[in-house]
């Protein structure tokens, strides 16, 4: 058994985390190179242990080489290294940008409500009502804000041709009745259910024919 | 450095891909391990079957440990889940009196685990016990007063050589030199 001053040092900062002159990784080389070294180590943690009064378990000692052995058929675990973990690599990263997608989902989804909306309102009773809000009646300016939004609404009615979205969702009329309710359904049933997420997966199962 | 500092750059090793460092903090924390597990199981074989399994589910998840609690905290969490769902794929109820992994830390578990040990493995930690304490008392004051200082008081070696008004080169080899004289009385009742 060798007392040299390094295998002191070396003991010290990784028993006692006093790594002395030679430095901490120093030691960790020396330890991990030098099998005698590290029996000494393993002891050592556990006298400290015995002299606490702390539980011990000797026949603990197998567990290293269990673990170890183990270890042996095992890929060695890395870290990804920041740059990966943030998806800033080049081979890991998706070529799409997802928050652009997001953007242009969304941005898809405001037209087609722009498109579609004052078609489901019509004949439904929902048509914005000047008469019938207390804002509109309490406040000149709001009453020709409204007025001018619902002119806007017209005009885009006469430049998009909207006659079938009409047919399709004019829910006085049974056939659209039954399209909504359908998707409706298909809502439920589907859409939630698998957990799909974002517009384009969604309109993949889910549409407003009302064919499944 | 703190033993949690020296535990960090240990983990940091590993996760670089040195898989020594990680034999090395199993070398540090097996012992520990293994009787906090005693608390569950009374097979010794078992026992030992079930820590194995917990270091090595550590190191698979250890590219995920990112150092926010100390290492021992993190292996600690595991092995309580390791030994759970042992017991749950046995059929057997693991008990519900947890102990936080903080708390553990601080206290003392002695007394609760010798009540969970079987008579041989009681007996032979009395036994190791026993050496250890006549291996102290059989030391000279100066190794005795410092190595009590470091385990017991968990002093720092700068404040060892100022208590005992010597170098700290000379506190470095008084440990040193208690701890081989106290392993050399140990290692035959290890290894016998």
């Amino acid at each position: 058994m060798t007392t040299s001053t390094s295998d002191q040092r070396y003991l010290a900062a990784l028993i006692d985390g006093e790594p002395g002159p030679g430095g901490f990784e120093a030691a960790i080389d020396a330890v991990e190179r030098d099998a005698a070294l590290r029996a000494r180590f393993e002891r050592g943690i556990l006298i400290g242990q015995l002299l606490r009064a702390e539980p011990a378990m000797p026949a603990a000692r197998a567990v290293s080489a269990g673990v170890a052995a183990a270890l042996a058929s095992e890929p060695v675990v890395m870290r990804p290294s920041k740059r990966q973990s943030s998806g800033q690599s080049s081979g890991r990263s998706s070529p799409i940008n997802r928050p652009a997608v997001g953007l242009a989902i969304a941005a898809s989804l405001v037209a087609v409500a722009v498109m579609v909306g004052p078609g489901l309102m019509t004949g439904s009773g929902l048509e914005p009502s000047l008469e019938s809000s207390p804002i509109a009646q309490s406040d000149p300016a709001a009453v020709q804000a409204s007025a001018a939004l619902s002119e806007s609404m017209t005009r885009r009615e006469s430049v998009v041709p909207s006659e079938p979205m009409v047919e399709r969702w004019a829910l006085d009329e049974p056939v659209g009745s039954t399209a909504l309710d359908a998707l409706l359904v298909d809502h439920r049933e589907r859409a939630s259910a698998s957990g799909l997420t974002g517009f384009i997966p969604y309109a993949a199962v889910v549409g407003p024919s009302g064919v499944r | 450095m703190s033993e949690r500092e020296v535990d960090q750059a240990l983990v940091e090793r590993a996760q670089a891909g040195d898989r020594r460092a990680f034999d090395l903090l199993v070398l540090k924390y097996q012992q520990r391990i293994a009787a906090l597990i005693s608390r569950y199981l009374r097979d010794s074989a078992e026992v030992l079957d079930v820590t194995q399994e917990a270091f090595l589910k550590a190191y698979r998840a250890l590219p995920g440990f990112r150092g926010e609690s100390a290492f021992y905290t993190w292996i600690y969490r595991i092995a309580i889940n390791t030994v759970k769902n042992y017991m749950v794929a046995q059929s057997r109820r693991p008990p519900g009196d947890d102990v936080e992994a903080e708390v553990a830390e601080q206290m003392d578990m002695g007394a609760a685990l010798r009540d969970c040990a079987t008579p041989e493995r009681e007996a032979l930690t009395d036994e190791i016990a026993n050496t250890v304490q006549d291996a102290l008392n059989a030391l000279p004051d100066d190794l005795r007063a410092a190595i009590m200082f470091r385990e017991i008081d968990g002093m720092s070696y700068e404040e060892i050589a100022t208590a005992m008004e010597c170098p700290i080169g000379t506190v470095r080899s008084r440990i040193f030199r208690a701890r081989e004289a106290i392993d050399k009385r140990l290692r035959p009742l290890l290894e016998g």
